[in-house]
C-alpha cells in the first residue's frame, strides 16, 4: 500500500491560536476543577446511597480521568496527526513533565497530610483517595498551565 | 547545577528578517519553542539544535555555543 501523501505543514498561525486556546482552556480546567472541590468539602454526606451521590462521585472520577489523561498525552485527540506533533514539541513536554512531577509531590503532601489527620480524626477511604487525586491532578495541571502561559508571552 | 548554552538564535533570526514564528513554522515546532529558546529558559535537544542550525544554514555551533570554562 502506498504511504499516504502527506498535506501542506500546518501554518504557523493556526498553531498559535490553538496553542493558545489549549492555555486558556488548561487554567479555565483547572481552575473549575479546583474550585469544584469545595463541595465535597462536606463529603461526609455523600455515603453513595442516594443517585446523586452516585452522579457526583461518578462524575468527579471521570472529570479527573479525563484531565489525567490530558496532562499525560497533551491532549488534541481529534486534530490531525501533524498539527497534534507540533503542539506538542519538546517543551510542551518538558512542561507536562514539570506538571507530572509537581502533580506527584502534590499528591505525595496530600498523603501525609491524610496521615496525620487519621492520627487525630476518622478518614474514610475514599476522602483520603480525593484528597490525593484532586492534589497530584489539580497541581500538575496548574503547573503545566502556567509553564505554557509564561512560555507564550510574545517576544517578537 | 544549572546548565547553560548560550545561543545567537535571536541575533541571527532578526538579521534574516524572520519572526520567531518563521522560524517555528521552518523547523516544524511552536513560536512558544524558539521564544524559550532564545531566552535560554528551554535548552534545546540535539536534534531540535541541529533543525534550527539547518534552517539558518550554518554550522550549529555558530548558533549554540557552551559558555567559557563549561
Amino acid at each position: 500500500m502506498p504511504d499516504k501523501i502527506p498535506g501542506p505543514p500546518p501554518s504557523a498561525e493556526l498553531i498559535e491560536r490553538l496553542q493558545r486556546r489549549r492555555t486558556r482552556l488548561l487554567f479555565f480546567q483547572a481552575i473549575v476543577f479546583l474550585l469544584w472541590q469545595t463541595t465535597f468539602l462536606r463529603m461526609g454526606t455523600l455515603d453513595g446511597t442516594r443517585l446523586v451521590d452516585h452522579v457526583k462521585i461518578g462524575s468527579y472520577i471521570i472529570w479527573t480521568a479525563l484531565l489525567l489523561a490530558y496532562i499525560g498525552t497533551g491532549g488534541g485527540p481529534f486534530l490531525p496527526r501533524e498539527v497534534r506533533a507540533i503542539l506538542n514539541d519538546e517543551t510542551t513536554i518538558a512542561h507536562r513533565w514539570r506538571g507530572m512531577a509537581m502533580g506527584f509531590w502534590a499528591a505525595m503532601g496530600a498523603a501525609i497530610g491524610c496521615y496525620v489527620v487519621t492520627l487525630f480524626d476518622v478518614v474514610t477511604s475514599r476522602e483520603v483517595i480525593h484528597a490525593v487525586l484532586t492534589a497530584g491532578v489539580g497541581a500538575g495541571l496548574l503547573t503545566f498551565a502556567i509553564l505554557e502561559r509564561r512560555a507564550q508571552r510574545a517576544d517578537d | 547545577m544549572t546548565e547553560i548554552l548560550r545561543n545567537r538564535l535571536r541575533a541571527l533570526r532578526a538579521e534574516r528578517g524572520w519572526t520567531q514564528a518563521d522560524l517555528a513554522e521552518r523547523v516544524g515546532v511552536t513560536r512558544k519553542t524558539i521564544n524559550t529558546v532564545e531566552n535560554n529558559v528551554f535548552i534545546p535537544s540535539t536534534v531540535l539544535a541541529l533543525k534550527l542550525a539547518r534552517a539558518l544554514e550554518l554550522p550549529v555551533e555558530e548558533v549554540f555555543q557552551l559558555p567559557p570554562g563549561a
